[in-house]
């Protein structure tokens, strides 16, 4: 088809579509704040804490699989550690010390991890899928939401291949996540507040913060868990 | 007999919506000239799917693509036979020969280790590109590997040779040009198994054709392993109807039987 005609066949929509410019340019004071960007932990812990810097309200249940994943790692065989080089997993690779790179666009957020290049698909505006019609995975099913300023993620479908964090904060296969993430005053830090809802292992839900740094200008450096193997 | 260890790859059985790219068109439909602005939008390259602030000059291919076909052997486009320098014609020939024989030599990705430039290319899994005014970042479902392209930027005058390289971008007209250096020489070409030296310099030309595919061509100038620079071609097909699964290599020793016979589920 030639351009004319092209064009043509396009004019109705074209003439609709300048029609609604005015609303396009009012939906724009409406745009979410942009997050894109590289950015790096303020500062690294190994053990996540709640808000009061505590330990979670483990049940029972909870507690006994803590204990028995710190033994493991102090034995140096933990059963969920890069030590195998399987991905950290959602949350916890939102606790590693490198950088990451946040994409966003209008209806995906992707969050690319330079540690073991772990890279979290975000769809925005869409329903979480039912946790029976999923293929539990390291880095979960996550959908998000913008409320005003702040970016909500909600995640489910981590499987017991992964722990929260580097000491081994437990989780079942029911575990829910939300996250809330906003820029702090200034834009020069993201802000990350994560509540983990798993009632077999922690007896109310309970919140962490992890604050990020904006690092612009910092390239992602390529991690290779396995290189070590091209020399054996 | 020498055996190459068979990392089986897990390929997590995921779901796989449409992407509801129509959603806000839907909303407004209702007329006819709506119903071909849907046929246009529809168009590969989604608006959706790229950063904002990309200007409108740039052309969109942000969104899912995904190679059509599968070649394991990336040759020049016109069918002829790389142009190997001897040590590397005869490193392709042992490899044929090992696998004829029915034990295959190492190939990194056995490994887990990053397919990378040009193997990538070629490679028959989903990739899903993002522009933003700076990068253009390729996502790759297999490896969870990506890169990241600089736009109109310039390499580092010093690079850690690594298995993607380093990519810088720029537009000419409406061709993607990406020029990638800093290659560890471990990698191979393709998965036939031409290799490459730390020398290599690939520059990727992508377009999109006239059908809404996009190009891929591929030049790789290696003076250390063919004894001139080479073209090939491959098309990545729009794939707006698939999502990405989880694919984790270094899972595939996870799913041991337990002691009744079923399959462990970690």
């Amino acid at each position: 088809m030639n351009y004319f005609a092209r064009l043509c066949r396009r004019a109705p929509a074209l003439l609709f579509a300048t029609s609604l410019l005015p609303l396009l340019t009012f939906a724009a004071d409406d745009l979410p704040p942009d997050i894109g960007g590289t950015w790096q932990v303020s500062s690294y812990v190994k053990g996540v804490r709640d808000l009061q810097g505590q330990l979670p309200p483990f049940t029972t249940a909870g507690r006994q699989a803590y204990d028995s994943n710190l033994a493991e790692r102090r034995e140096m065989k933990p059963r969920s550690d890069m030590t195998r080089c399987v991905p950290s997993g959602t949350p916890r690779v939102m606790f590693a010390p490198l950088p990451m790179l946040i994409l966003q666009t209008a209806r995906k957020i992707t969050f690319i991890q330079e540690y073991h290049h772990q890279l979290r698909h975000i769809y925005l505006d869409e329903p979480l899928p039912a946790i029976d019609a999923i293929e539990l995975s390291f880095m979960g099913e996550s959908v998000g939401r913008w409320e005003g300023d702040t970016l909500v993620i909600d995640t489910i479908g981590l499987h017991r291949d992964t722990v929260l964090d580097r000491e081994g904060l437990p989780h079942t296969t029911d575990l829910r996540i939300s996250e809330r993430l906003r820029l702090l005053p200034g834009g020069k830090q993201l802000e990350d507040v994560i509540t983990f809802t798993d009632p077999a292992y922690y007896s109310a839900p309970w919140s962490t913060r992890v604050v990020y740094d904006a690092k612009p200008g910092v390239e992602l450096k390529e991690y290779n868990c396995l290189a070590v193997y091209e020399d054996l | 007999m020498p055996s190459t260890p068979v990392l089986s790859v897990i390929v997590a059985a995921g779901f796989r919506w449409r992407l509801t790219s129509l959603a806000l068109s839907s909303f407004l439909l209702g007329t006819s000239s709506m119903a071909l602005a849907v046929q246009d939008e529809a168009q590969p390259g989604d608006p959706g799917l790229r950063h904002r602030d990309v200007p409108a000059s740039v052309p969109n291919i942000s969104g899912m693509w995904q190679v059509r076909g599968y070649d394991r052997y990336i040759k020049p486009e016109d069918g002829s036979l790389p142009p190997w320098l001897p040590w590397n014609k005869e490193a392709f020939d042992a490899r044929a020969a090992a696998e004829a024989a029915g034990s295959p030599l190492y190939d990194p990705t056995a490994a887990c280790l990053p397919s990378g430039v040009p193997r990538i290319i070629a490679a028959p899994y989903p990739v899903e590109i993002v522009q933003t005014p700076d990068k253009t970042v390729f996502l790759y479902e297999t490896q969870h590997l990506f890169r990241v392209i600089h736009m109109n930027a310039e390499h580092p005058a010093t690079l850690e040779p690594s298995y993607m390289g380093h990519a810088v971008g720029r537009w000419e007209g409406d061709t993607l040009v990406i020029d990638s250096v800093g290659f560890v020489d471990s990698t191979q070409i393709d998965e036939q198994g031409s290799k490459h030296s730390a020398r290599m310099h690939v520059v990727e030309r992508i377009r999109k054709l006239e059908n809404g595919s996009l190009e891929v061509r591929f030049t790789i100038d290696d003076p250390g392993a063919f004894s001139q620079a080479w073209t090939a071609r491959r098309v990545w097909e729009w794939r707006p109807d698939v999502r990405f699964f989880e694919y984790v290599c270094e899972e595939n020793n996870r799913n041991a039987p337990d002691e009744n016979g079923v399959l462990r589920n970690f």
